[in-house]
């Protein structure tokens, strides 16, 4: 897979004092020409090749907006 | 000698445990309708009577264990092709590799009308690749789940027969092979294509391993794959059995990626538990669809009314089938009238079971405001 790009996407939830809490959620990713939202889940073959890359230091996912 | 049996016939223990041989009734023994249609009723077959051997201990039904074997679900399209390696240009479920080759291909599906199928797959090299030194293979990739019971990798494992119905411009020899997740377990057989632009049936039947590691949850098990394109880097000449390694192709497979003009095609894909080839199982299309669906499904969601108020709008969208693992979603299509844009994300409990369509800072309320989107939903294993 040519990955170009990777970042997360945090969600924010509020509780019922409107509290929120942040969470990483997702990565936005750009693969082989297409953009893609890739769950944070082993077993999902896009985030398994995300996270090999980022292992093998020729990807980097950068922080949330 | 011919004798007749009168009176009160044959009584009770008159004929003898084995008496009765084969070689005792000749071949035209039995006259045409001698046994009366209702002379074999259900009081005459003791329970135990007809054993798994006499039919061949296979299930009755659902026994393939290839999803879209004959390759008549197309969610994606009916033809693609392949910017890079593992990909799923256009029939579901079945994947292309290259092994790192810079050649690319075109999958189509066909209407055909052949030994009962309506459609086959035709693999056509877009790109070629002379090189014959990467792999070339049309795939699929069993979930562990789905062969749990074929207990490979322990003394037990169950011997499994593959069948295909092929055709390819090209004659000559062509492979297949089955490997482990891990990719060190390997069984190639080859096969020959005589004829070309002519289908041929083709079976093959491969000895459960005793050992190597194979997945029994949602990953992948079993990966088989359809070699059409010369290679090096992982070809064997120890064919028909299990070896250690990583194989996908026989020593002097057939090379097909050196002409746009060649190609390989196959359907009636069939891969079921035992040493015998039965005839293809036909599943319905809904069947085939659902099936299908648990690993790429297209989905679609919206909203329509009065929004109560500006923020993010978000609505879940449960899924048709509950997905192998977490998928990667694609919008394909959205529009709104109300919104900065319309996005998709994962779902919030559990994100094999739904996914959820956003308007992203939503800014106009009213009447009659609205959004929506269509997107994909991948799990596939590759």
């Amino acid at each position: 897979m040519n990955i170009t790009s990777a970042q997360y996407v945090n969600e924010t939830l509020f509780d019922k004092e409107g509290v929120p809490t942040t969470t990483q959620f997702q990565i936005n990713a750009v693969i082989d020409g297409k953009t893609y939202v890739v769950p944070l889940c082993e077993g999902n073959r896009h985030y398994d090749e995300i996270m090999r890359q980022v292992n093998a230091g020729t990807l980097t996912i950068t922080d949330a907006e | 000698m011919a004798f007749t049996i009168s009176g009160r016939g044959i009584p009770t223990g008159g004929i003898l445990d084995g008496a009765i041989t084969s070689a005792k009734i000749n071949s035209s023994g039995l006259a045409a309708n001698s046994i009366a249609s209702d002379a074999v009723s259900t009081a005459k077959i003791a329970d135990d009577a007809v054993t798994e051997a006499k039919w061949g201990g296979n299930q009755l039904s659902h026994r393939n264990l290839i999803i879209n074997g004959d390759m008549k679900i197309a969610q994606r399209g009916t033809s693609g092709t392949n910017t890079d390696d593992s990909q799923f240009p256009s029939i579901d479920r079945w994947l292309t590799r290259t092994y790192n080759g810079t050649g690319r291909v075109t999958l189509a599906q066909q209407s055909i009308n052949s030994n009962g199928f309506k459609n086959s797959v035709r693999v056509t090299p877009s790109t070629t690749d002379t090189s014959g030194t990467y792999g070339y293979n049309l795939g699929q990739y069993i979930e562990g789940y789905n062969t749990d019971h074929l207990n490979w990798g322990t003394s037990s494992a169950q011997t499994i027969t593959l069948s295909f119905w092929v055709k390819s411009s090209e004659t000559g020899t062509f492979s297949v092979s089955f490997r482990n997740g891990a990719g060190d377990r390997s069984w190639v057989s080859s096969y020959s294509i005589s004829t070309a632009d002519t289908f041929e049936y083709k079976t093959i039947t491969v000895t459960g391993p005793t050992d190597g590691t194979w997945a029994t949850d949602t990953n992948a098990s079993i990966l088989l794959e359809f070699c059409y394109g010369g290679q090096t880097s992982k070809s064997t000449s120890s064919l028909d059995q299990w070896v250690t390694g990583n194989y996908t192709a026989a020593t002097g497979q057939t090379d097909i990626m050196q002409s746009t003009s060649n190609y390989f095609e196959i359907t009636g894909v069939q891969l079921e538990m035992g040493s015998v080839a039965t005839p293809f199982e036909h599943r319905s299309y809904g069947e085939e669809l659902a099936k299908c669906q648990r690993y790429y499904e297209i989905a679609s969601g919206g909203w329509y009314g009065y929004p109560a108020g500006q923020s993010n709008h978000r609505i879940s969208v449960p899924y048709k089938a509950t997905k192998r693992a977490a998928p990667t979603l694609t919008k394909l299509v959205s529009s709104e009238n109300c919104a900065s844009g319309v996005d998709v994300l994962g779902g919030h409990e559990d994100e094999t079971a739904s996914g959820r369509v956003q308007a992203t800072n939503l800014f106009l309320t009213g009447a009659d405001k609205y959004f929506y989107a269509k997107f994909s939903a991948d799990s596939e294993l590759s």
